[in-house]
């Protein structure tokens, strides 16, 4: 049934987060969930792993979100792939505002529930 | 010419005058007389030389006496007996008695014997007729047998003069009668005449004057003697005299002239003597002269040089205290002791000159003026160098006549000045007059002149005007530049933006600028001379301050102060004063200047930017923490959404716990977002707004709340407000901030009112900043909203710090602290405001403050 489980690449660089919401996830049974912590591994780990969506943490120290979306973005295999930022640092008032999406990409504010992360899987990923 | 030549000169000048003087009366008198003796003297001798011829011709006849008283010759005219004759009267026996002719005549006249020689003792043949002439019987030399008388004389034959003598011939016995004459003739040769002459002494010569060449002498003697038969006598040289007369021949007729020659030894003695005196005489006056300028140069003109010399030195060096020496007692002493005198009198007329001089030029330097003096009678002016120096002439620059004075006056002032002389000079008015004069290099400077007449006592006539001339064109200037500096200061006083009082010392107002009024809201006239401490300052402060004020006057200090002063309103403005005390001309304190700056805006404004200042720092803080404190929240959120699907044997307290915990989390993360919300950048979606739908708007969001507490919502919006530019979201989110703490103030049932409206607030401003410019009052448009609650109000005392993060009174019940902060950063980036008061009817009014 691995075929109907949606596979997901979170990235971010806190271990214990990915490790809890890969946990999570694929509890489910609906995910296939890979991780990775390293942002500068981020695209490396996407072409591996070609997933149908990937959660992508903004600020982390070694590579930036925005510049991993850049790179995924330019790759002709991933450039479909949908990508939604994980942030820490959108306030509540922007959540509101801006209905999940800044500058046309949409984001998850953290923290974040299974139940919201679910629902954005719906909404974006093919 | 100098004294010496002159005296030398003029010594000179006498001793040769006296010299020749002296030559003068000595030719005339002592050597003419000289001259006459000697005269004298030749002829005598040539009377004795005369004498002596006459001897001679006696002498003559006497030696031959012996052969006329002979008998022999006796008989021989008797008888003509040649033997006598052969013997005694042969030729050579006539030779060498030297005679040249005898003649024996008888008495009848015949010529008994005739012999003769010439005169170089040759035979001759005398010439018949010759012997008859002279010898003839009636003839002269006959005449001396008549007369029985010898005879003797010259007598000129054709070879020559010959002495002649003739004597009767006797017998031996010299006795008589006489037979006949015996004539004897000796030629008068130069032997003869020099004979003579060794007898006299005297160098004799004889000429015929019917010689055909005389001598130039005889020739001139011979007509000089024509008609006078006296002595001739002349110099012929220095040496010799010479006197010249007839001799005369036995006939008494002048036939001969005899010169006599005699050595001028009288007259060369004189002259010797004369010499001699003239030589003395010369010598006397060389010492006399010698002496004379000795005495001269020692008694006076050494004396005058010494004193001549003195007096040049004291021209010289201009010592007039040195003294002229002084020596002896005569005239010269006298002088020089009138010198020093005089001296003396000029030293100190001088040193009173020189002081009165001194302190003339140094009046005159030290005011720098210049002078003039101008004479009417000759129409003569002078002006001194200090005069033309003023204009910036030099002193030939400037021609001291009127002309130059007229020439150099403005036109405008030519009347004035003219009128102002005439006055003076005819009613004696004062003349001190202001005018310009042109200078050197063409500008006109303002001149002060002072001048005085003196006038003719008699006739009262003006006989000259002297005075000074000041240029005042500085002072002028100066006292321009002081009313205008005054001008200045008070148009600034009257324009600043600051407040100006002048108090005097007693503490009474006698100044205030306009500035101060406005603010204050007094007139002018409510406040002069009141007191400035009960006008103006709070009572509580008024004693402190009034102390502070006289000590002002006396230390001058503190300058600076900082004090609450009240308007006539009552309100507190606070200013800070800046204050200066003024003296009068002694320096006495006479009162104080204050210019204050109402700092009561720009107190709160500080105190406003602190407390924003703070928030931001917070806020930026908040940022910075919020992505540190997120992923710790992300973290539990999972852990706890992990453990309440996993923990097996669930019971209920483990259940609740884990529900706390996800609310715990939650909290943190609203406080997070309400951080970041204040800490973002002040970019805002500006649109033309309709300000009352933004209201409803936000009203709806919250009607759960407000239906759920059933507030009574009343609201009065003026549809006629204008649209205003703002960023919708953010303006919701603000007056749910507000909405939202006034629902939670609000007890069940409460009124809720939401009012907006417009009003006009008008502002001085001073725009540009410009020197010149005055303030513009500005008339501006504010749209407002107010929303008021019915609750308890907030506390006086926590009135200041509603808008500080983090202050909430509702910790623990969902305040988070930050709402107001959040609603003031709104309007502060839409150039709003936000004010908070309680409501004297009880809850708090919020005003919201939009510019148009």
């Amino acid at each position: 049934m691995s075929a109907d489980k949606k596979k997901i690449l979170i990235v971010d660089d806190e271990e214990a987060l990915t490790e809890l919401l890969k946990l999570n996830l694929e509890e489910t049974g609906r995910y296939i969930v890979e991780v990775e912590n390293k942002g500068s591994q981020a695209f490396r780990a996407a072409q591996a792993f070609r997933p149908d969506i990937i959660l992508l943490d903004i600020v982390m120290p070694d590579k930036e979100g925005s510049e991993v979306a850049a790179q995924i973005k330019s790759d002709p295999m991933l450039r479909d792939t949908p990508i939604v930022f994980f942030t820490a640092t959108v306030s509540s008032d922007e959540v509101g505002r801006f209905n999940g999406v800044i500058g046309g990409q949409p984001f998850l504010a953290k923290p974040v529930t299974i139940e919201q992360i679910e629902a954005c899987v719906r909404e974006h990923a093919r | 010419m100098r004294l010496r030549v002159k005296s030398v000169f003029i010594t000179g000048v006498v001793v040769i005058a006296v010299f020749l003087a002296a030559c003068v009366v000595l030719k005339m008198t002592v050597l003419n007389a000289f001259l006459k003796a000697g005269e004298e003297v030749t002829l005598r001798s040539t009377r004795q030389a005369l004498k002596v011829f006459d001897q001679n011709a006696m002498e003559f006849g006497e030696r031959f006496a012996g052969e006329s008283s002979s008998d022999d010759a006796y008989q021989f005219v008797a008888d003509g007996n040649r033997a006598f004759i052969d013997s005694n009267l042969n030729d050579k026996t006539v030779q060498s008695m030297k005679l040249h002719l005898i003649v024996f005549v008888d008495l009848e006249g015949k010529i008994v014997f005739s012999t003769g020689f010439d005169p170089l003792g040759r035979k001759e043949i005398l010439d018949e007729a010759l012997l008859k002439k002279h010898f003839s019987t009636g003839s002269l030399l006959m005449r001396t047998l008549t007369e029985q008388k010898n005879l003797a004389g010259i007598l000129i034959l054709p070879r020559g003069p010959m002495i002649i003598s003739s004597r009767p011939i006797l017998n031996s016995r010299n006795e008589g009668p006489p037979r006949g004459t015996l004539i004897d003739g000796r030629y008068l040769d130069e032997n003869q005449v020099k004979r003579l002459s060794l007898l006299t002494d005297l160098k004799l010569s004889i000429y015929r004057p019917d010689d055909a060449l005389p001598p130039p002498d005889i020739e001139w003697a011979r007509f000089s003697l024509m008609n006078k038969r006296s002595v001739l006598v002349r110099p012929m040289d220095e040496e010799t005299i010479a006197s010249y007369v007839y001799l005369e021949d036995i006939y008494g007729e002048p036939r001969l002239i005899l010169k006599v020659e005699k050595p001028r030894d009288v007259y060369r003695r004189g002259e010797a003597s004369a010499f001699s005196f003239l030589i003395s005489m010369i010598f006397i006056g060389l010492i006399f002269m010698a002496v004379t300028l000795l005495l001269l140069e020692r008694i006076v003109l050494s004396r005058v040089y010494v004193l001549n010399a003195s007096v040049n030195q004291i021209r010289k060096t201009g010592k007039l205290s040195t003294r002229v020496p002084v020596k002896g007692k005569d005239e010269l002493s006298n002088l020089a002791e009138s010198i020093n005198v005089m001296l003396q009198s000029i030293q100190s007329s001088h040193e009173e000159h020189l002081t009165s001089k001194e302190r003339f030029e140094f009046a005159v330097r030290g005011s720098s003026d210049g002078l003039w003096d101008w004479d009417l009678t000759t129409n003569q002016i002078y002006y001194s160098p200090r005069y033309k120096e003023l204009l910036g002439y030099e002193e030939h620059e400037f021609k001291n006549a009127l002309s130059s004075f007229e020439s150099h006056l403005h036109p405008e002032d030519r009347p004035r000045v003219f009128e102002a002389l005439k006055n003076h000079l005819e009613k004696k008015s004062p003349y001190n007059i202001e005018y310009r004069l042109r200078n050197k290099k063409g500008e006109y400077l303002w001149c002060r002149a002072r001048g005085r007449a003196v006038w003719d006592p008699s006739t009262g006539k003006a006989l000259r005007i002297a005075g000074s001339l000041t240029d005042i064109t500085e002072r002028n200037k100066a006292e321009m530049i002081i009313r205008e500096n005054e001008r200045r200061m008070r148009t600034l006083l009257e324009n600043v933006e600051f407040m100006a009082v002048g108090l005097n010392a007693d503490g009474r107002i006698e100044y205030v600028n306009p500035h101060f009024l406005k603010l204050t809201g007094y007139s002018r006239e409510e406040l002069l001379a009141k007191y400035w401490f009960s006008l103006f300052i709070p009572e509580a402060e008024r004693y402190e301050t009034r102390i502070a004020f006289k000590e002002f006057l006396i230390k001058e200090s503190p300058r600076r102060t900082e004090a609450p002063i009240l308007t006539k309103a009552g309100h507190a403005r606070r200013v800070v004063w800046n204050h200066t005390l003024l003296r009068d001309d002694v320096g006495r304190a006479i009162g104080t200047l204050s210019l204050g700056e109402d700092i009561t805006e720009i107190t709160r404004l500080q105190q406003e930017m602190i407390e924003a200042d703070k928030a931001a720092t917070v806020a930026q803080l908040a940022a910075g923490a919020a992505h540190e404190v997120k992923n710790p929240l992300a973290i539990l959120l999972q852990a706890v959404e992990f453990l309440s699907k996993n923990v097996k044997d669930k019971n209920p307290e483990i259940e609740n716990l884990l529900k706390k915990m996800e609310e715990a989390i939650r909290r943190a993360d609203n406080i997070v977002k309400g951080l970041l919300d204040l800490s973002r950048p002040s970019q805002l979606d500006v649109k033309q707004e309709d300000l009352n739908s933004i209201i409803d708007h936000a009203l709806s969001l919250i009607k759960n709340p407000i239906d759920r507490k059933r507030i009574h919502v009343v609201k009065a919006l003026d549809p006629l407000i204008p649209r205003i530019s703002l960023d919708k979201d953010k303006i919701i989110q603000a007056l749910i901030n507000i909405l939202g703490n006034a629902l939670d103030a609000m007890p069940e049932g409460a009124v809720l009112s939401v009012k907006t409206g417009v009003q006009s607030v008008s502002n001085l401003v001073v725009a540009g900043g410009r020197e010149q410019s005055q303030p513009v009052r500005i008339v501006k448009q504010i749209v407002t909203v107010e929303i008021a609650d019915s609750g308890p109000g907030i506390p006086e005392n926590l009135l200041p710090n509603i808008f500080k993060p983090f202050f909430t009174t509702k910790r623990g019940l969902g305040g988070t602290g930050l709402g107001l902060s959040v609603v003031k950063n709104i309007m502060k980036i839409h150039e709003g405001a936000i004010n908070v008061c309680n409501r004297k009817e009880g809850g708090t009014l919020v005003t919201l403050e939009f510019p148009v």
